[in-house]
């Protein structure tokens, strides 16, 4: 496969979409390398944990919502993502998709959505 | 193909990845699902009361010849269920019958269902008496002969893979490392057998292979069989590709004490989803590192038990059940023991319970193999540290407190590791392995998170240990010994405690051992708490192992590096992808320790018996002029006048112990004036060291002079001699005079000690040398570290020769050493010279007078044509132990009051 230069999605790894091919349009992204931090004792800070990410919407049309549900019928579930990481590269990583359990719903859109990816692995 | 040794240094690869990974952690959980494979209804009647081991059966489905000893058997009202009872099935079933662990707590009934799961667990092998004849198992006897059993050591209880491109390759560990024949014979075919396996390669040979190419979970099978035919079947499962499950660990997964558990919640189950003592692996899918583990195939195995139902509770609010999984430790705490007689015996009248040289592990593998089923579903190792005990008898209400209660003899009980292996051994504080325990890695500031909590201990806690027990059985005679630590009379802080009902090697193992408890009580440091900065699971509370320390900052107010670290407690936590490990260990203080010395507790004084003279127990007679101190006293009130006939009195004598090396303890003295006549005599209570027996004395004393001497003898219902007098007249004494002749004797026992010294030399052809300076005195030379016991791997014993040299290699006293017949028997010692020596597990120990101060260790073997690396060896301090008598109570027969 290609290495991505865009944000993509999908079930599997040979059947992922960009966004922009879903009609979706990419969120504003956020990328942490580590789930966590702790101090060593000799002071150092070490990143432990997968990496994860979230991915920060103003708003959903009722279309691009159903979208992202086709691949999260309920509140998780294993997808693969390709985003960006902190060093501007895209890649493609299996992820555990989580969305949110509650909106805001007006005028038919979905406002301020948050959907957070955990447990990143590189999928290539 | 890799060695079954669940214990071992991390490689610089494994540390490096271990610090530069991120701990990034996905969890798993591998439940055995309910598996019936035969189905069938009672087709009889019971009598109340009485015990059932067998059912006769109708309406079957399924395969009867599927069913063998070990599975699990449901008792229910209807189809599947179990609501009427669990029980053991145990034996291969038959056409017309399943045969079960005699049970007497199932209310069974015609037409009850029963259904054969394809469950194994941990049980009791019951005992029955039928007049004198012990069975096991309902109907197997006791029979004669030795016991043949296998302590088979295959594998993990389970392992996790995945199909990668439709197959999944497994491949045990090697079932040649560490099983062991009960009777020491060597193990001679294994046949493996693994059902849904194709690829099946070397099944007969301990280090076979086989893939999976679809998911499920699979029993294989090992039969060891051993060159007297002895022969043992286990099982071992693996789950492959197992489906995931939607649960959450509702607590750390803890290896603490005997084991390890844990407890998860599962959603979207039902109870019924979780079978009664079903297999449960908790198993981890690492992103980076990528799994270190200990055994190859079982890296990513967290925890192995058995789902206790007792534990499950349910909720309705998120259709979970929450359950805990124990260890087989656990199951063996639950399983009833039987009362238990072991004797041991060193003629061929040996039966299952007459165990020739029965030491206590071969006593605990009576119980292992005779009385449950825990070597069935996991490996046991043995580790053989030599005690021998004459009779065992126990009374433990369970299983797992009767092994521990026979190992405790000798400080050792049973754990189990996270892989589901079990492991007998001694404490690693108190006993040294014969081979080196492992360090797993030394822990430096890149390994942990924040810092290290240190419980120091400001003042000993332990002021005086005591140890009393009796010498490893030798055939012939009980020998009690005693030791204190640090001394006889103890420090200024702390408590007192005593351990006792032990056996120990000898005087010198007793001190050594009080010496390393009263160390480990009283270390400065009382535990050692941290957490490290990942997941590991390099390291358990067994087998036997350590970790070292190497801060930037040595100090930390406790000088921890350096010192050695017994995992006691391991505490996994995950969070949300994280895996952390946290670790409680103790340190290791036995480099600090100082050997405890020898001491004789005082004789008791029975209130209940009148003495004598109770106005002068403790007269001390000087040898030389006992008459001058001697009162002018009338006889003692209590004594007939002679015309009135006899009395015996108890008395005793005014010193402890003989000692033919101490110029002043060959004689002890007895004042009781008496009359003693042609039939008086004295019964003496006494044990004896080397030849003192042979070279003791028994006197009259009048005046200071000895006037009749009596004849001993040693009745063998009496502990101790009777000295018999046979006057020709009546003959008044002041008292008596027990002696032993000065000098050690012929009969001499070498007690090895704390270490002197320790090296290693070039096992090239051409004999390689280390010298050592010591003083002038007696040492043991031992094999330690290096291919000592390269030759054969199965039956393992120190196979290559070193000598010895007080004059630089002028003259070289001798060359010792094993070497093996090649008529494939078993293993002799070949002795050149006439120096003695000891030997135990792998270790030969030869003892050795220095006659200068260098002594020079040598490749004592030019011959063999595998001669290479460097044998490592140890030099120990000697004490010599020979013409001795302990002295206890007496009782002086048939006298009558002097004068009369």
């Amino acid at each position: 496969m290609a290495a991505p230069t865009s944000y993509e999605i999908g079930a599997t790894l040979l059947t992922m979409q960009t966004l922009n091919a879903l009609g979706v349009v990419a969120p504003k992204s956020d990328f942490s390398d580590y789930t966590d931090t702790i101090v060593l004792a000799s002071g150092l800070t070490r990143g432990i944990g997968y990496p994860s990410a979230e991915w920060a919407y103003g708003f959903l049309t009722s279309s691009q919502y159903d979208v992202y549900k086709s691949f999260c019928s309920g509140v998780g579930a294993s997808v693969y993502i390709a985003m960006p990481d902190n060093s501007r590269v895209y890649k493609r990583y299996s992820a555990n998709m989580t969305l949110p359990t509650r909106y805001t719903i007006r005028s038919g859109d979905y406002i301020d959505v948050v959907i957070r990816f955990t447990h990143l692995i590189e999928a290539e | 193909m890799s060695d079954n040794t669940p214990a071992r240094a991390l490689t610089a690869d494994e540390l490096t990845a271990y610090r530069n990974g991120r701990s990034a952690i996905k969890l798993g959980l591998a439940i055995q699902p309910y598996n019936p494979i035969f189905s069938a209804q009672i087709n009889q009647t019971f009598t109340a009361g009485v015990g059932v081991a067998e059912l006769t059966y109708d309406n079957a489905t399924g395969d009867y010849t599927k069913i063998v000893g070990g599975m699990t058997l449901y008792v229910g009202s209807a189809a599947g269920l179990y609501d009427k009872g669990i029980v053991r099935i145990r034996k291969n079933a038959d056409a017309n019958k399943l045969y079960i662990a005699e049970t007497f707590d199932v209310n069974f009934a015609d037409n009850d269902y029963v259904t054969v799961i394809d469950t194994f667990g941990v049980w009791a092998r019951e005992t029955r008496m039928v007049g004198d004849t012990l069975y096991m198992d309902y109907d197997v006897e006791y029979a004669a002969g030795l016991s043949n059993d296998i302590m088979a050591c295959v594998g993990g209880t389970a392992a996790v893979v995945f199909l990668r491109d439709g197959i999944a390759h497994f491949a045990p560990p090697s079932a040649a490392t560490n099983s062991r024949a009960v009777n020491l014979t060597s193990i001679a075919s294994y046949a493996y057998v693994a059902d849904g396996a194709i690829n099946q390669t070397d099944m007969t040979t301990p280090t076979p292979s086989w893939d999976y190419n679809a998911a499920g979970l699979y029993r294989w099978q090992c039969t060891l069989q051993d060159v007297d035919g002895g022969s043992t079947t286990v099982y071992r499962w693996v789950f492959v590709s197992p489906p995931e499950r939607e649960f959450e660990l509702m607590s750390s997964v803890i290896g603490e004490n005997n084991g390890w558990s844990f407890t998860v919640k599962m959603r979207n189950a039902l109870p019924s989803d979780i079978p009664p003592r079903a297999l449960c692996v908790l198993y981890a899918m690492d992103e980076d590192p990528a799994s270190i583990g200990l055994l190859s195939w079982y890296e990513n195995i967290i925890a192995v038990g058995w789902v206790d139902v007792e534990t499950m509770t349910t909720s309705s609010d998120d259709n979970s059940v929450t359950f805990s999984v124990f260890s087989a430790d656990y199951w063996l705490d639950k399983t009833r023991a039987a009362p238990l007689t072991l004797s041991n015996t060193s003629s061929a009248s040996y039966r299952w319970d007459k165990i020739y040289t029965m030491t206590l592990d071969a006593a605990a593998a009576h119980v292992i193999q005779k009385r449950t089923t825990l070597n069935l579903v996991a490996d046991v190792f043995m580790q053989e540290f030599g005690v021998v005990a004459d009779v065992i008898n126990d009374g433990a209400n369970s299983a797992l407190a009767q092994i521990n209660s026979i190992g405790g003899m000798y400080f050792a009980e049973l754990k189990c590791n996270h892989l589901g292996q079990a492991f007998f051994e001694t404490d690693y504080q108190i006993y040294d392995g014969a081979i080196p325990d492992p360090d797993i890695m030394t822990i430096t500031d890149a390994d942990i998170n924040d810092g290290v909590t240190v419980t120091v201990k400001t003042a000993h806690k332990i002021a005086l240990v005591e140890l009393n027990g009796i010498e490893s059985y030798n055939g012939t005679a009980r020998i009690d010994l005693y030791s204190r630590a640090p001394s006889i009379n103890g420090g200024g802080y702390g408590t007192y405690v005593n351990h006792g009902n032990k056996i120990f090697l000898d005087q010198n193992d007793a001190n050594q051992i009080a010496g390393r408890i009263y160390a480990k009580e009283n270390s400065a440091h009382d535990s050692v708490d941290f957490s490290f900065a990942y997941h590991t699971r390099a390291f358990d509370v067994a087998p036997r192992q350590a970790l070292l320390f190497n801060f930037d900052n040595p100090a930390r107010g406790y000088a921890l590096n350096s010192r050695r670290a017994i995992p006691r407690r391991i505490e996994h936590q995950f969070i949300d992808g994280i895996g952390r490990t946290f670790l409680s260990c103790e340190i290791e203080t036995r480099s600090a320790a100082v050997d405890g010395v020898e001491y004789h507790p005082p004789t008791s004084q029975d209130a209940n018996i009148e003495t004598s003279i109770p106005s002068m127990p403790s007269v001390d007679f000087p040898s030389t002029d006992l008459g001058a101190y001697f009162p002018t006293t009338a006889p003692a009130d209590d004594l007939t006048p002679c015309p009135d006939g006899v009395a015996s009195v108890n008395s005793s004598w005014d010193k402890t112990e003989l000692d033919g090396t101490d110029s002043n303890k060959l004689s002890a003295f007895a004042y009781q004036p008496c009359r003693v006549k042609n039939d008086s005599y004295i019964d003496i209570t006494a044990t004896f060291y080397g030849d003192a027996y042979s070279n003791v004395h028994v006197y009259g004393i009048k005046s200071g002079a000895r006037v009749i001497t009596a004849s001993i003898t040693k009745p063998s219902y009496l502990f101790g001699i009777r000295a018999t007098f046979t006057p020709l007249s009546p003959i008044d004494v002041d008292g008596f005079e027990i002696n032993i002749d000065a000098g050690i004797g012929a009969d001499i026992t070498y007690n090895a000690g704390s270490t002197a010294a320790s090296g290693s030399f070039d096992a090239a052809a051409s004999g390689g040398s280390a010298d050592v300076t010591l003083p002038a005195g007696w040492y043991a030379i031992e094999n330690n570290a290096g291919p000592w016991q390269t030759e054969n791997v199965a039956n393992p014993r120190m196979s290559y020769k070193f000598k010895i040299s007080a004059n630089n290699g002028a003259s070289w006293s001798a060359t010792y050493g094993y070497r093996q017949q090649t008529n494939g028997g078993d293993y002799v010692l070949e002795i050149g010279g006439v120096l003695p020596y000891e030997t135990f597990g792998y270790v030969t120990r030869i003892f050795y007078e220095l006659t200068s101060t260098t002594l020079r260790v040598a490749a004592g073997s030019t011959t063999f044509a595998d001669n290479s690396g460097s044998m490592g060896f140890i030099i120990r301090n000697v004490t010599l132990s020979g013409r001795r008598v302990t002295l206890g109570t007496m009782t002086i027969i048939n006298v009558c009051a002097a004068g009369t």
